[in-house]
């Protein structure tokens, strides 16, 4: 009696499978057509061609399970796979495009740097004219240029011997350097006093520091925004010529006027 | 020839027993008789690992922890014997991995992207700005 209902129940499973045609038609539908939408895709069958290939093995792996009535799991799982493929041929297609964008966006900021830099040169250049232009003009002027900008030296003759206030005729000459530093209002600007070796350090530095604070002062008198200037005394620390005659220690007492190029680093608080 | 039994002669019961028995066998090949699933379980194991790994994956974190999920079914599954429950968690963890690293990576190369761009913009601004007193 149980062996007959056993047998008759197998029997009548075997059937039920036999009749019932493909494992989740629906699902395997639903899956398929995500699918063919993926391939209508421009992005995915140009960016992500080996993804969507490997969505596609999924896709017949699941219909392959289907059409031969595997159970309800194993085509759930094949289905699941198949739609992360297709998800995975999504993200693998923004990530390629995101990465073609980058590349365009550093060209374009190469491109924009090397237009600054070159700005940069021709406004130095056209500064370092202006100086020499300045420095012919004025007795007690010097104009060259170095890795940190332009500089314009201010020979001692302009100050009192031994003080820091500037002689009366230097007022001329300050204020056709506050036009020149007016003509470029986004640059830094260093003030450095100098001395020669003569005398203690102490006297040397203080001097070096008045002075370029009398010609901070007389830049800014001028019109020349004191935010933009940052005075410093380097005492007889770096001298230009040698301390030895009369000629050379002339040459190292003198205030520099630096006008900062951007590119070179030169931040007015970060100086020695 | 001789009174052994021919094939013929075997009896309806005995024909019933054989059939019973070859119908059992089928019935077992088709539910729990695969091999282990260790290469698979293996490929998933690493597939984990490499997403857990990437950089960024908080912008795939459903994904990564349904791959963290299933690996672990995948690997009590395996523990018990359940080779066919085994395989397909370890399926869905290889695939949920794979789809969170992705993620992660599609994100990453769009944000930088996105950086990239506002850093250009900003330099434009700064090319163009003519405004005085602007040094630092």
């Amino acid at each position: 009696m149980t062996t007959h209902t056993y047998t008759v129940a197998v029997a009548l499973i075997v059937i039920a499978g036999c009749a019932s045609g493909p494992t989740l038609p629906a699902r395997v539908n639903q899956v398929r057509s995500q699918y063919q939408m993926a391939l209508g895709d421009a992005k995915l069958t140009q960016h992500a061609s080996v993804p969507l290939y490997e969505a596609r093995q999924a896709v017949e792996q699941m219909e392959r399970a289907s059409a031969e009535q595997e159970d309800e799991g194993r085509v759930e799982t094949l289905a699941y796979v198949a739609e992360r493929r297709l998800q995975i041929a999504q993200n693998r297609a923004d990530q390629n495009l995101a990465a073609s964008r980058m590349t365009e966006l550093n060209q374009a900021r190469d491109t924009l740097q090397l237009e600054a830099r070159t700005r940069e040169v021709e406004e130095a250049r056209a500064q370092l004219a202006h100086a020499q232009r300045l420095s012919k003009q004025s007795r007690g002027l010097g104009a060259r240029s170095d890795a940190r900008g332009v500089v314009l030296t201010l020979d001692s003759v302009l100050f009192s011997t031994g003080k820091a206030d500037l002689k009366p005729g230097a007022e001329r000459v300050i204020e056709r350097i506050a036009s020149l530093l007016n003509a470029y209002p986004d640059r830094g600007i260093l003030v450095e006093g100098h001395t020669d070796s003569v005398g203690s350090d102490d006297v040397n530095l203080a001097l070096s520091r008045a002075r370029a604070d009398a010609v901070a002062r007389a830049l800014a008198r001028d019109g020349v925004s004191a935010d933009r200037i940052r005075a410093r005394g380097f005492g007889k620390t770096q001298p230009i010529a040698g301390n030895d005659t009369a000629s050379g220690r002339q040459q190292n007492r003198r205030v520099e006027i630096v006008i900062a190029q951007p590119s070179a680093g030169v931040e007015p608080d970060t100086q020695p | 020839m001789s009174d052994r039994p021919t094939h013929s002669g075997i009896t309806v019961p005995l024909l019933w027993r054989r059939l019973a028995a070859a119908s059992c066998a089928v019935a077992a090949i088709g539910c729990s008789s695969i091999p282990a699933p260790t290469e698979q379980l293996t490929r998933a194991e690493a597939a984990v690992q490499r997403a857990e790994q990437t950089r960024d994956v908080e912008s795939a974190a459903l994904s990564l922890r349904r791959a963290q999920d299933a690996l672990s079914s995948a690997q009590t599954a395996m523990h018990e014997g359940d080779y066919i429950q085994a395989q397909m968690q370890a399926e869905r963890a290889q695939v949920d991995a794979e789809l969170a690293l992705s993620q992660a990576d599609s994100t990453r190369a769009k944000r930088s992207a996105d950086d990239l761009a506002n850093t250009i913009d900003v330099m434009r601004q700064e090319i163009r700005r003519v405004a005085p007193g602007g040094a630092r």
